[in-house]
């Protein structure tokens, strides 16, 4: 699977403003309720709370992953979005944050979810990538990014 | 009665034995009713205190106990202090530590004078009782599933580790003020104390520093001698600072703060034995300072050590918390549930016990008033803490870390890290075959805990729900571990 098997260009949301960790979540679980095969937005932003309620998903330098396991969710769909102003996540180097990849996965998860848990781990651990992302312009252009996938040693 | 050895030391021993005992069975019943457990040791000794067929006056004793006790506890503090996470935290605690103890000390002495004191004795009373307790703080939250919104959390644990020097400083300076009869000089006072947390600071980054290298390069034959190591590195740095007219208190706590947040060897047992005499401290202190305190002379405090008391709690802390927290960006509600909790534990105590020491007019009254304060100052914030948390809504949203089943210590510091984590269902990895985690390079799961058993992990084994598992992984790592993985537990 791909990640770009499980984006959208109208799931990826670039400079918008939310205020807090909370109003971050339930954007994230709006834009990934808006696929076909998904759960309501309710039920994804619970179980995104449940995760972070184990440990911030924020992955350090700016970036995170929320992702939950949704009980009503038939396939897995992500999301992206990039703020105008990062917020304050809880990460680990207590970097405030502002790209997130959001996920919502089906509550049977499988291996291959978990790949793309670890793919976009690897995109978002790579600063070049990261800066590519933040410049980037457009919506569809975030999109392209994320296709051309970096080149794997 | 028992004038020959070994049989006096035999009924000591015995006796501070049953009172040990008594003070750690006790511990579990008050941390359930959010009563501080270094409360429930002082009504112990005040108890035992009063049932004794002669009055235990040894201040002498009781100052000597307290100020090992004080190093004990800070170093413990200042070890378990993750450096990283605080440093932010460290402008507005620094300040808390100088300013609002002044300030509050100020206040509490305005009010002491209304009440008939006169102006150096009712100094002498703010400066004692300025200083609060972080651990008192923890241990009332402990055991109820809550923790603190780190900025919350943090800004108290090193307030409390910060502030401690600052009123040992005006205490011994304007008790020795107190018996020369020296006119207050404000310029003079303020050098002194400058000067004091300066050398301070400076004796105790160098002991953490020279220890660090010590711990690493030493080779000694048995791992408990680590820890013989780093207490004597406290007591070091307690001592020679203070021969230097510098704070030794400020010293041990940073020096350990130095210490606590570098690679050493054998680290866990290092922590794990200062944590166990760090409480050894804990109820000493608070026992002997109980067995101090004499019920009638509590009375006679009355009226006028519960105003004191309430002022402290309700105007003196809270106004000064807010005011110096203004510039830094808190929210209110957060410097709003930093005031509110001030708990006050055993510093006061201790310090209430040097101008006895010194032979300040007055001071037997002074140590009865200081005493009243303190309990009611631990037990107004300590038995609403739990509300506390729920009204200014400080509580922070991560759940807390819960501890682990087994621990695999690295006696020398090696270059992977061992995680442990609980599975949680929520966690991406429940329900995923070991052989199928996408793992870091140099990164594996090395075992399993399954309900009491531990299992090996094979590529077919499925992780489940409430496993305990500990992973290996490169330092650089640990954040993609902590993603697939999710609740880790304590170190």
């Amino acid at each position: 699977m791909q990640l770009t098997d499980i984006l959208s260009s109208d799931r990826i949301a670039v400079d918008i403003a939310v205020s807090s960790k909370k109003s971050l979540l339930e954007k994230a679980a709006e834009l990934l309720a808006q696929s076909a095969g998904s759960a309501s937005a309710r039920e994804i932003f619970e179980s995104l709370c449940q995760r972070e309620r184990l440990g911030s998903t924020g992955l350090g330098h700016g970036v995170a992953i929320p992702h939950g396991r949704v009980a009503s969710q038939t396939e897995v769909i992500g999301a992206i979005i990039r703020l105008r102003r990062s917020i304050e996540f809880d990460a680990p180097d207590h970097v405030a944050v502002d790209l997130f990849f959001a996920l919502a996965v089906p509550e049977q998860c499988t291996d291959a979810h978990l790949r793309l848990l670890a793919d976009i781990a690897e995109q978002f651990g790579d600063s070049g990538r990261r800066d590519e992302l933040r410049q980037a312009g457009s919506a569809q252009e975030v999109l392209k990014l994320i296709a051309e996938q970096p080149v794997r040693p | 009665m028992f004038e020959t050895e070994p049989a006096t030391t035999a009924m000591l021993l015995t006796a501070a034995g049953l009172l040990l005992v008594l003070s750690v069975l006790f511990s579990r019943p008050s941390e359930r009713i959010g009563i501080p457990v270094v409360l429930v040791f002082l009504l112990i000794g005040l108890f035992v205190g009063s049932r004794l067929p002669e009055h235990f006056v040894d201040f002498d004793l009781a100052f000597r106990l307290g100020t090992v006790g004080l190093v004990l506890i800070l170093f413990d503090g200042g070890l378990n202090t993750q450096f990283r996470q605080v440093r932010r935290y460290l402008a507005p605690a620094s300040i808390l530590a100088t300013l609002a103890v002044v300030g509050t000390a100020v206040l509490v002495a305005t009010a002491a004078w209304l009440v008939g004191l006169g102006w150096m004795e009712a100094l002498l009373l703010g400066a004692i009782v300025s200083s609060t307790d972080a651990a008192a703080v923890f241990s009332s939250l402990r055991g109820s599933n809550v923790q603190l919104r780190r900025r919350v959390g943090a800004t108290l644990e090193l307030e409390s580790g910060l502030n401690d020097p600052m009123a040992v400083i005006l205490t011994l300076t304007l008790t020795a003020q107190l018996m020369t009869g020296t006119p207050f000089a404000l310029g003079a006072f303020v050098l002194d104390v400058a000067l004091q947390l300066v050398i301070g600071l400076v004796v105790g980054l160098g002991i953490g520093w020279l220890g660090t290298q010590l711990l690493r390069r030493v080779r000694v034959p048995a791992a408990g001698l680590y820890p013989a190591l780093t207490l004597a590195l406290a007591l070091l740095a307690f001592g020679v600072p203070t021969i230097f007219m510098g704070s030794g208190f400020l010293a041990v706590y940073v020096a350990a703060l130095v210490l606590g947040n570098q690679r050493l060897p054998y680290r866990a047992g290092i922590l794990r034995v200062h944590d166990a005499m760090a409480w050894l401290a804990q109820i000493s202190m608070f026992l002997v300072l109980g067995l101090l305190a004499v019920p009638e002379m509590l009375m006679q405090a009355g009226w006028r050590g519960l105003l004191l008391a309430l002022v402290l709690a309700f105007i003196a802390r809270p106004l000064m918390v807010l005011l110096c927290l203004l510039p830094f960006g808190y929210r209110r509600s957060e410097s709003g549930f930093i005031a509110w909790v001030g708990l006050r534990g055993a510093v006061p105590i201790l310090l209430a016990t040097y101008p006895v020491l010194a032979g300040v007019n007055g001071s037997y009254e002074l140590f009865h008033l200081v005493f009243f304060v303190v309990v009611v100052n631990a037990l107004i914030p300590g038995a609403t803490i739990r509300w506390a948390v729920a009204l200014f809504k400080v509580e922070q949203a991560e759940q807390q870390r819960p501890p682990p089943v087994l621990e695999i210590n690295a006696i020398e510091a090696l270059p992977v890290q061992i995680m442990s984590f609980r599975i949680d269902p929520a966690a991406m990895v429940s329900g995923i075959q070991a052989g199928s985690l996408p793992l870091p390079e140099g990164a594996d799961i090395l075992l399993l805990v399954r309900q009491k058993q531990v299992l090996p992990v094979r590529e077919d084994t499925v992780l489940k729900p409430d496993d305990h598992i500990h992973v290996m992984v490169r330092p650089e790592d640990k954040r993609r571990i902590e993603l697939l993985f999710g609740l880790r537990e304590e170190d």
